[in-house]
């Protein structure tokens, strides 16, 4: 087959040869609809103190930045350099091997090279190189340095808007390079001109002024917890009492606010409520640590210290003894890395220990506070509850390894724990996409906005092939997971790549297999449809 | 068509829409196989079914499954229909091109071409109407939420 042309000769003269003719760092981003965010609102940047509110667009030629603007972001870049050995470290270490390229969601569903990690580090290593290293402010391009530049700003924007902090690069690198932390101090420079996005901007404001991202008032927390709690009467017969603010109590129950509010989190929710009410476990919520998620990490590390000291604040006035955390991603890369120095030490709380099995969770003496998966799965693993996985027949199950649980936490194996006693057909994604080698849902890290649909479809796309391809083998239906944001964003990522297949939370499925005390015949999950076999039972 | 010809075609069909969609990128997207690149896989196992379509003379619809999982991910990229469906150009220009194969054989394949352009830019339209759904969603369920927060819920229904 010789005679088969190459692809440059059947390119040639086609217009089909569209490489840009200029240097990735000459190139200017082309800010397309679906592929950026909106930014942030002027009045959410005041209600917490972040500079240059302004109405403006990143398609408008003038960004309307400070006019010391340059000087900002090199003092920044120089504060930070001084503070963080990791950021110096990994400006200086990285010897372009390319390991982490071709490991982003992003980039796998792009192909845009800006997108591989390396690259993305890059768009800050050639400012840091140009201005803070002798070989830089020498060689300038040749030793990849180059000066900082409106369109530098753009470009940042552009693509550190376009990494979920996922790290699944990190695992990779051979060297330890974190890029989420370096996508993080991007975003740290860039909100200190004002260039920020507003689904993350927003939620911070609201988390501050009212206690979640949602912006919910306490009342209207409490009553949506009331239709959670009514639809759990209609279900299973059974009364729930969950109390707010309670003094005493043991447990502070935090979970993330998108679970209150949102389907399918409040299926997941719903489960949690219905076991917390089985076990008897003395434990309440709060409605000024209404929020366990945390998008203040997407904005700033003090930004992050000042929406998480909520938890130890309200813990200490309740004077409870520990803190349950709910199904949530990027809560728990915060909790489980930086709030023992950020807001702690949490001494005044006891090792977490579950009151019916007597199990004390020494990994958490130092926060004193776990996930609600290590607490089901260690009353499952100890019989304390009882289940019947026969009502989750209709439902063929895999599930998706959040990235903060799972890389940021190591949580890989309570939920799956959980799952393969709750259902009776469980199925694993390939080895290569699960567990710490997970693939992001494309949306997390603030980057789930509607306006962003198309570039979110890129980046979910390396995980709905894995899910293609057990829908395809084995007829999964469900998408499991335990992060609130993957349940708000997996839903439109399966509509659009495998239309067939749902989303649910973890404790879902134990709610609908969760045998409680008093229940009457249940012929409903908590979808309110119909349980595999009630039919027939019901002709009996 | 035998096995080595059509070993040789389906790699430089794959070869140049690569270099076609992902010029600067296409290198990393040739070495990488299965989950890994989730592209690549699609595109590789689309077009062999899209081929083996057309010598065997599969009809027009049958096609529809593998050009779904090429176009929905082309539909993503920010290109315009017209772009989206060259690959199938590129085929035609592979096929016209290629002189080993009879010219009988290669006037069939390339007439049940011009049908699946068509299914093509039906899949496109399809994708875009899908994505702008997604995003009427996502608002509605927003305004939902919102309302949910400010006033009392009605029983009954979903969030």
């Amino acid at each position: 087959m010789a005679k088969i042309a190459k692809p440059a000769e059947l390119l040639k003269n086609t217009g089909y040869d569209s490489m840009p003719a200029t240097h990735w760092m000459d190139t200017p981003v082309d800010f397309r609809p679906g592929t950026w965010l909106f930014p942030g609102k002027a009045e959410s940047l005041i209600a917490v103190d972040l500079p240059n509110p302004r109405k403006w667009s990143p398609e408008d030629a003038d960004w309307k930045l400070p006019p010391n603007w340059k000087e900002i972001i090199l003092d920044g870049m120089r504060e930070r350099l001084q503070r963080y050995r990791s950021f110096r470290v990994f400006m200086d270490t990285c010897v372009r091997c390319g390991a982490c390229a071709d490991k982003c969601h992003f980039y796998l569903g792009s192909g845009d090279p800006r997108n591989m990690p390396v690259l993305r580090a890059e768009l800050l290593r050639s400012v840091y190189l140009y201005y803070f290293t002798a070989t830089g402010k020498a060689l300038g391009r040749f030793a990849g340095a180059r000066e900082l530049t409106e369109d530098v700003i753009k470009e940042w924007f552009y693509y550190f808007h376009q990494c979920t902090e996922c790290r699944r690069c990190s695992v990779f690198c051979p060297y330890g390079i974190d890029t989420a932390e370096i996508t993080m101090i991007g975003r740290e420079l860039l909100n200190l001109i004002g260039c920020n996005i507003d689904w993350i901007v927003t939620p911070v404001a609201n988390c501050y002024m009212k206690g979640n991202h949602l912006g919910i008032q306490p009342h209207g927390l409490v009553d949506s917890m009331d239709f959670l709690v009514e639809n759990i009467q209609d279900i299973t017969g059974v009364k729930i009492e969950p109390t707010f603010n309670r003094k005493g109590a043991e447990i502070l129950y935090v979970p993330p606010s998108g679970d209150i509010f949102a389907d399918p989190g409040t299926y997941a929710l719903m489960g949690q409520l219905m076991l917390f009410h089985e076990t008897g476990i003395d434990y309440t919520l709060s409605t000024y640590a209404s929020e366990g998620g945390n998008f203040g990490s997407f904005t700033s590390m003090e930004m992050a210290k000042r929406l998480n000291a909520k938890i130890y604040a309200e813990a200490r006035r309740l004077g409870v003894k520990w803190i349950l955390g709910g199904e949530c991603g990027h809560m728990w890369r915060v909790i489980h890395q930086f709030m023992d120095t950020m807001n702690g030490p949490g001494d005044f709380l006891e090792t977490p220990v579950n009151p019916l099995t007597g199990t004390r969770f020494e990994h958490a003496k130092a926060t004193g506070m776990i996930h609600v998966t290590e607490f089901t799965a260690d009353l499952i693993h100890e019989g304390k509850i009882k289940l019947d996985p026969s009502r989750n027949d209709n439902v063929k199950v895999t599930f998706h390894d959040s990235c903060n649980p799972s890389r940021g936490m190591g949580l890989l194996e309570e939920p799956r724990y959980i799952l393969n006693k709750v259902c009776n057909n469980f199925f694993e994604m390939p080895e290569e996409t699960i567990r710490e080698n997970t693939f992001c849902c494309g949306g997390g890290s603030g980057l789930g906005a509607d306006e962003n649909m198309e570039m979110r479809m890129r980046g979910g796309l390396p995980r709905a092939n894995a899910v293609r391809y057990v829908h395809e083998k084995f007829g999964v239906n469900m998408l499991s997971c335990v992060c609130a944001i993957d349940r708000a964003t997996l839903p439109p990522l399966m509509q659009y790549w495998v239309p067939k297949v749902a989303v649910c939370g973890v404790h879902e499925l134990v709610g609908n297999a969760l045998i409680m005390k008093g229940e009457m015949k249940r012929t409903q999950n908590l979808r309110f449809e119909e349980l595999p076999g009630a039919k027939e039972d019901g002709n009996e | 068509m035998n096995s080595k010809q059509r070993t040789a075609l389906l790699k430089a069909w794959y070869d140049t829409t690569l270099q076609s969609y992902f010029p600067a990128s296409d290198e990393a997207f040739r070495h990488n196989t299965g989950f890994a690149n989730p592209v690549g896989q699609a595109f590789q196992e689309s077009m062999a079914t899209i081929l083996d379509g057309l010598m065997a003379g599969t009809r027009g619809e049958d096609f529809a499954a593998p050009l779904d999982r090429i176009v929905r991910v082309l539909a993503v990229q920010g290109l315009p229909a017209g772009v989206a469906i060259r690959f199938l150009f590129v085929l035609r220009n592979l096929l016209e091109k290629n002189a080993e194969l009879a010219v009988s054989e290669k006037k069939q394949w390339l007439a049940r071409l011009d049908k699946l352009a068509e299914l093509s830019v039906e899949i496109w339209c399809e994708c875009r109407e899908t994505l702008s759904q997604l995003r009427i969603s996502e608002l509605r369920n927003r305004i939902q939420q919102l309302e949910a927060g400010s006033t009392s819920r009605q029983r009954g229904g979903n969030a």
